[in-house]
């Protein structure tokens, strides 16, 4: 049998806006400006942050103490941009 | 690192060598893009055929403007002579089969893009220097 790849129990929806939220509320102040450009990884369930300068080092952070976790992460102040679209079944490149 | 600049198309391309839990390497063209602030993009075809894990999530904002989810792959990646472990992101438009190559994924180097002659090289910043010395 293939093992799913995404964690029992975890909703991808729920977790993103909860991890949002807890950035929105309570790291934005304490982390923006002083570590603006630099990645924040948020579990959700303990409220804890691991900061990395990359999103591959707060993760590896997160995970010594977390090692089962999936973690929200983010750029600390401005949102990292990608340079391709969001997915949307109803964007023009899929009609 | 190989950079060169597709004749096809006319864009900036590297090649890479990417792995997930799969035991091979893959090598890849990726558009170097200096607009993508990330380390890198994978199509969703490469991010299966390394057996990339999915990892975490990211919030990131698209070139359409929309902030969302970006579903996050650890894989790592060799390029130069280095080997980096990264948290891809994954290219959602199932359309797109190019990744992308963002400037995070470049910071241990200095990039010369050469509009006029198509020619794109990567080097490191001692190496830099002592051309700059040897110019002087």
């Amino acid at each position: 049998m293939v093992k799913s790849p995404v964690p029992s129990g975890i909703n991808i929806a729920d977790l993103f806006n909860r991890g949002k939220e807890i950035y929105e509320e309570k790291l934005k102040g304490q982390l923006e400006p002083k570590y603006n450009g630099k990645y924040v990884a948020i579990e959700v369930d303990s409220g804890e942050h691991f900061i990395g300068e990359t999103k591959n080092e707060a993760s590896e952070s997160g995970k010594e103490r977390f090692p089962d976790k999936m973690f929200v992460i983010r750029r600390i102040g401005e949102l990292e941009k990608i340079s391709h679209h969001s997915f949307s079944p109803f964007s023009p490149c899929f009609l | 690192m190989i950079g060169y600049f597709d004749a096809e198309d006319g864009n900036p391309k590297v090649v890479l060598e990417i792995k997930g839990q799969h035991r091979s390497w893959k090598q890849i063209p990726a558009l170097f893009d200096t607009g993508h602030s990330g380390s890198l993009s994978l199509p969703i075809m490469d991010l299966i055929e390394v057996g990339a894990k999915f990892s975490n999530i990211g919030e990131a904002t698209y070139a359409d403007g929309r902030s969302g989810v970006d579903y996050l792959f650890s894989i790592k990646v060799r390029f130069n002579g280095i080997e980096k472990k990264v948290e891809a992101s994954m290219i959602q438009n199932p359309k797109v089969t190019m990744a992308i190559a963002g400037i995070k994924l470049f910071s241990p180097f200095i990039s010369f893009i050469d509009f006029k002659n198509g020619k794109l090289e990567f080097m490191k910043e001692g190496d830099f220097k002592k051309l700059l010395r040897k110019k002087k």
